[in-house]
């Protein structure tokens, strides 16, 4: 995209911003006070509700006001339409107050960032929502879980540590986290909000957000395509997550916000990486290996066996590279026994890990830098 | 012997012998031998074999459950040159030379030249029913798999082979094709080592 084009959009959608916020207070009071007669009817009921997502939408876009160049980025600023969260009524909500003893986090960290970390964009709310955190936290979050895993296992193949990051990173992951931790989610749209007479104030402290999940009548649920005005509870919860990282950088540096994953994302959960390799040909892929280590042919020798004429035996296979032992595996045949030998040895040298190893990370000036291990890559066959 | 071992009770002058067994025959009784267990105890298997308490001696014991050895320890082979902890390899454990291998690695002959391998494809895909693989490895004196590293099979012939197959398993009963499909299946547990 030119410069140019890059304006013209930015301007556009300033502009448009800026004259739909101005009639959205009007539409929003309009129709919430025409509630009442609307609900008797379903059809006018659902159709104040397609009017207050058009308003969200409206909402949504006016958080921020972009500058005429939108290379000064100093001037990127928060629309006046969106408030901002005061740290006075944050600190009196006693369920971000507990949150906040729960997560054991410092003093430093304000209540009114956490309120905000709840806040999603789906949520027609007048506070300012976690896009900007949860983007920034997202991308902190897979910087340091890479990392870990890379200086932990470097010789994990690239597609199995991917999956791994994956395991702790993705949506239902980090959701599963959020919900560990006690978060409350308020999926009401801002309408039955007002029905039950409680203002944006009072519903701090929630996870805010409105679900793609309609219940159009009991026992009916209409999926709506996630987008922003709807998002699945887990894209919510795990906003939440990100932003809470986001929220720890902020206040105590990069530092904490790493101490933060490690200690509250990465160690609490264990993933069996053993269990997640699978190799096609692994009898052809250790001799490779072992030919490219300059190791010498692996061999495979029975080691025990047992009802060999009987409906059950059991053999168990060693394979060996000269006098050492590279792995072992049992199975009812000998062929099956072989190839399990081949993936345990395989399994034994992708999950090598080096000890006493030194995350790039914790490097600091008081510390002699240790450089992580790098190995020569994946087995090609 | 014995009647060190017992006490006479002389009440009176008729009074008879009473035997009482008060002394242990454990220091007495020849032929006791240490029996070796899977690690050090005072329990012994043969002579305290009703009393099931296991006896460790003080100190650290090391006594792994017998199970299938875990991927996360890294063989001493696959250990960098860089790296600091020493394996220590006990060679009589398995002492290769005495284990057979069950497949003896083949020599590699490496004996097909540029021509050779041009002629192998040439002849595959010329004649696939006479040329198979088979017949080409004792051609050429190399193995069926070079043969297949060296050419890929006569698509129209793959494809009439392929067909074939399909006509043989769909006349598979439910019975043996549930038991091939399972075949398939326990082969990809094979390949991630799982159960």
């Amino acid at each position: 995209m030119s410069v140019n084009a890059l304006r013209t959009n930015c301007g556009s959608a300033s502009l448009r911003a800026a004259i739909s916020a101005q009639s959205q207070r009007a539409l929003a009071s309009l129709n919430s006070r025409s509630a009442g007669l609307l609900l008797k009817n379903r059809n006018a009921g659902s159709l104040s509700q397609k009017r207050f997502q058009t308003t969200a939408t409206a909402s949504s876009k006016a958080t921020y006001k972009s500058p005429e160049n939108p290379f000064n980025f100093g001037a990127y600023a928060r629309s006046e339409e969106v408030e901002a969260i005061p740290e006075s009524l944050a600190s009196k909500i006693p369920a971000l107050r507990a949150l906040h003893a729960r997560l054991g986090l410092s003093e430093k960290f304000l209540y009114s960032t956490l309120a905000r970390a709840l806040i999603c964009r789906s949520s027609n709310v007048k506070f300012a929502d976690n896009v900007g955190l949860a983007n920034f936290g997202k991308s902190v979050l897979s910087f340091y879980v890479y990392e870990y895993f890379l200086v932990k296992y470097p010789r994990l193949p690239h597609k199995v540590l991917r999956h791994v990051v994956e395991l702790y990173t993705s949506l239902p992951a980090l959701s599963k986290l959020g919900t560990s931790w006690g978060v409350e989610p308020d999926s009401r749209s801002s309408f039955t909000r007002y029905l039950a007479e409680q203002s944006d104030e009072d519903v701090l402290g929630r996870l805010l957000f409105t679900e793609n999940l309609v219940q159009q009548e009991p026992g009916v649920v209409q999926v709506v395509d996630s987008d922003k005005n709807h998002v699945d509870f887990n894209e919510a919860m795990a906003s939440f997550v990100r932003s809470l990282v986001a929220g720890v950088y902020a206040h105590g540096g990069l530092e904490e916000a790493r101490d933060f994953i490690h200690k509250y994302i990465i160690l609490p959960r264990k993933v069996d990486m053993a269990s997640i390799m699978s190799f096609d040909k692994p009898t052809r892929e250790l001799a490779v290996l072992c030919s490219r280590e300059g190791l010498e042919q692996p061999v495979s020798r029975l080691l025990a066996e047992t009802g060999r004429y009987s409906k059950a035996p059991v053999f168990v296979v060693g394979v060996f590279s000269g006098s050492s032992k590279l792995g072992e595996g049992q199975g009812a045949s000998l062929n099956e026994a072989r190839t399990r030998a081949a993936v345990h040895a395989l399994k034994a040298w992708y999950l090598y890990s080096p000890i006493n190893s030194q995350l790039p990370s914790d490097h600091n000036e008081s510390t002699e830098f240790k450089p992580a291990f790098i190995d020569t890559g994946a087995v090609v066959i | 012997m014995l009647s060190k071992h017992r006490v006479t009770l002389g009440l009176s002058g008729n009074s008879f012998l009473r035997s009482i067994r008060n002394a242990s025959s454990k220091h007495t009784n020849p032929g006791r031998e240490a029996i070796p267990t899977r690690f050090p105890t005072l329990y012994n298997p043969k002579r305290s074999a009703s009393n099931n308490k296991i006896q460790l001696p003080i100190g650290l014991v090391y006594n792994p459950a017998p199970a299938a050895p875990s991927p996360y320890e890294t063989p001493a082979a696959f250990l960098p040159k860089e790296d600091k902890r020493t394996v220590v390899v006990n060679s009589e454990e398995f002492p290769v030379d005495k284990i057979p291998a069950l497949k003896e690695p083949l020599e590699k002959k490496y004996n097909l030249t540029e021509k050779d391998l041009i002629e192998i494809h040439n002849l595959r895909t010329s004649d696939p029913n006479k040329w198979t693989r088979r017949a080409l490895a004792e051609k050429f004196s190399c193995s069926e798999f070079m043969i297949s590293v060296a050419s890929k099979p006569n698509p129209e012939y793959k494809k009439e082979m392929d067909e074939r197959l399909e006509t043989i398993k769909e006349s598979w009963s439910p019975r043996r094709a549930r038991a091939r499909n399972d075949r398939q299946r326990r082969k990809r547990l094979w390949i991630r080592d799982a159960q």
